[in-house]
């Protein structure tokens, strides 16, 4: 059985889940209907709320559909002709793609020293850290972008303080672009970088970064040869994390962007409740998928070969 | 090749003192084994020296020089973990190259050193390997080369083979033994295993609850215990709780519930008539004789409350009447020739001269 997946969301632990339900299931095997039953359940549950949409959705994006009437029409690829030979199309995609990866990039850059300190901390210092880390995803994704429009305003806080301290000499003007779309994004989903990242650092046996400092390194050079090397696997997991969901993320441009600008989850939006081209609506959410299992792909691939060395499995 | 010392070191975690005004000198060149019970405060010494803690009090110094301020990178010690702790995400080589890397050698001179290095631990052919390829002794024997290629001033090694078995740990004492005088590195090694501190030290440093109880060569520390603790801890051991009544002649009188005991030669300096002692002897200088009968300076009666067969020796479990228990250790070749065997429930007599008695203050 592969086990590309669990190396991806969350080191050591998902592994030991991963076999132990591997063995559950193996030894359900044995009585065959059972299993089979065990299973239709939730099987069943998929099928009919995830499974059937999407195959709803990309049937509507090959036969031109009109919701007034209700009537489909014959098979077509012009949804996705229309999407890819238009530059003003493309563009949103690239606006997608681009906000993702800086988001990305932010949230490694922000989260991985914090990161490493929950995983190296412990005891009551570490509840608190996680209670921090973890405690705004108790709170809603409208509020907290909310906040952020809040924050941001010309005449918010932060435009005050920023005057005050006299980098800026005019009123914040941040709110409806993209940056403000990048900052609330980056704060939304930093712990998603944050919790697979310090769990693949526990991981990593503290006596190693002794070893290579008893041998020389600095605390630079370990950093580079030793913990960031054996930490890929985490940051493969938290980057594809939050790769994936800034890159579909709906709410947050939506509120912030105020309409200057697309990304693909409000393209399709706009589709779908103000044009009602549900069609063509249908054939970008399709292409945002692929988009999406693209990157899911590369990213496991990524986490699968550089976990090689610890699981001892060495393609030579 | 240095010396280390260190200097009226103390280290405190809070209110617990894990080592107290610790002086200790190793020589040039020297293997030297700290060892002790679990907590006493060896690895604390190691950790010290190696520049992984700094001491409450005390200085630390290499050749004399002071060196509390440097940090690990700057002393130019070499490390060997009970776990290898060998790179998993570099192959053996690059394992063994990452110290020179670290000082900036050249490649090439590199590339040579670390050759050079695993084919002196027979690791010539493993170089392209990574360590979950190998197996337990290969690892702790590029471990070994990790440390040494660096040509440390000191080699530290913290209860290195506690992972292996039996067979492989022998082996690798050896090993390490024979690396350490051809490469002739002063070492510091941390055990608990006194059979390995008596195998492969040039001196052993016992430890106990952070202060060191003897340093000697293996066979000074099992023959002249200095401490009650050393004499049990190192090697198996009989003792009794007596009173000193008196002192002369190069003997002292010890009166014990089983009568007098006598030692002989030299009497430790500190024990005056009437202090309240230890008397003990080791099970390997004692013999066993039928019931009466009495064949040494110092006896102490009993049955056979046990005996267990273990090859080339036997050890008889024997308690006396007032509840002592004994332990005495026969070579099986003396059966028939000076000895017999005892049956369990025998009632015998136990035996030991006065020149093998050693005496502790209580």
């Amino acid at each position: 059985m592969s086990t590309s997946h669990s190396t991806l969301v969350g080191g050591s632990y998902a592994k030991r889940l991963y076999g132990a339900s591997s063995e559950i299931l193996s030894r359900l095997e044995r009585k065959s209907w059972a299993f089979i039953l065990l299973l239709l359940v939730p099987l069943t549950y998929l099928v009919l709320v995830y499974g059937l949409p999407i195959l709803i959705l990309i049937a509507r994006s090959l036969f031109s559909y009109n919701p007034v009437t209700g009537i489909t029409g014959g098979f077509t690829l012009n949804n996705y002709w229309h999407f890819l030979r238009d530059p003003a199309y493309l563009n949103v995609l690239w606006s997608s793609l681009r906000i993702g990866l800086l988001v990305t990039i932010l949230d490694l850059v922000i989260g991985y020293p914090v990161a490493y300190l929950l995983a190296r901390i412990s005891g009551t210092k570490k509840q608190i850290l996680m209670a921090c880390i973890v405690s705004p995803l108790l709170v809603s994704i409208v509020i907290r972008t909310f906040s952020w429009e809040v924050l941001l305003r010309g005449s918010g806080p932060v435009s005050h303080i920023l005057m005050a301290i006299q980098i800026i000499r005019e009123p914040l003007r941040v709110l409806n672009t993209e940056t403000a779309v990048i900052i609330a994004l980056v704060h939304v989903y930093l712990p998603f970088m944050i919790l697979p990242l310090a769990t693949v650092i526990e991981s990593i046996d503290p006596t190693l970064e002794l070893a290579a400092g008893s041998l020389g390194a600095n605390n630079l050079r370990r950093f580079i040869e030793v913990v960031f090397p054996l930490s890929i696997p985490g940051v493969a997991a938290g980057c594809m994390l939050v790769l994936t969901t800034s890159v579909s993320a709906y709410v947050t441009p939506a509120m912030l962007s105020g309409g200057t600008f697309l990304v693909m989850p409000t393209l399709v939006a706009q589709q779908m409740q103000v044009l009602v081209d549900w069609s063509f609506g249908s054939a970008i959410s399709v292409v945002l998928i692929v988009v999406v299992l693209t990157i899911v792909a590369l990213f496991s691939w990524w986490a699968e070969s550089a976990s090689k060395y610890r699981s001892g499995r060495v393609a030579k | 090749m240095t010396s280390i010392c260190l200097s009226g070191v103390s280290k405190s975690y809070g209110s617990f003192k894990a080592l107290r005004q610790v002086n200790l000198e190793v020589k040039n060149g020297e293997f030297l084994t700290l060892l002790g019970p679990s907590g006493c405060g060896k690895t604390t010494m190691l950790r010290l020296i190696a520049g992984l803690l700094e001491p409450t009090e005390g200085k630390v110094l290499f050749d004399g020089v002071v060196v509390n301020a440097l940090p690990p990178h700057k002393r130019n010690v070499g490390l060997v973990f009970q776990n290898y702790s060998l790179f998993p995400h570099m192959t053996v080589s690059q394992n063994v190259a990452f110290g020179l890397r670290m000082r900036g050698m050249d490649a090439t001179k590199i590339k040579a050193d670390v050759k050079d290095m695993l084919e002196m631990v027979q690791l010539g052919s493993a170089g392209d390997r990574y360590p979950s390829q190998l197996s337990g002794g290969q690892q702790q024997r590029v471990a070994l080369a990790r440390a040494l290629v660096i040509r440390p001033a000191v080699l530290l090694l913290d209860e290195p083979f506690g992972a292996l078995d039996k067979n492989l740990r022998e082996s690798m004492q050896l090993e390490v033994r024979q690396l350490q005088q051809t490469v002739k590195v002063t070492s510091i090694f941390v055990t608990h295993d006194q059979e390995e501190a008596l195998t492969i030290s040039d001196r052993i440093a016992v430890v106990n609850e952070g202060c060191l109880e003897q340093i000697d060569a293996p066979r000074s520390v099992y023959q002249s215990p200095a401490t009650g603790f050393v004499l049990r801890f190192v090697g198996a051991s009989n003792s009794f709780a007596g009173k000193v009544l008196s002192i002369g002649d190069g003997q002292i009188v010890v009166q014990t519930p089983y009568g007098r005991v006598v030692q002989g030669h030299s009497a430790p300096a500190e024990i005056a008539a009437g202090d309240s002692v230890v008397v003990a002897f080791r099970p390997e200088k004692g013999w066993l004789l039928p019931e009466g009968q009495a064949g040494a300076t110092n006896s102490c009666p009993g049955f056979v409350k046990g005996a267990i067969y273990l090859g080339s020796i036997t050890h008889y479990y024997i308690e006396s009447p007032e509840g002592q228990e004994m332990v005495v250790f026969q070579l099986n070749s003396s059966i028939g020739r000076a000895e017999r065997a005892y049956e369990t429930g025998e009632r015998v007599n136990v035996c030991w001269d006065a020149s093998n008695t050693l005496v502790f203050r209580n």
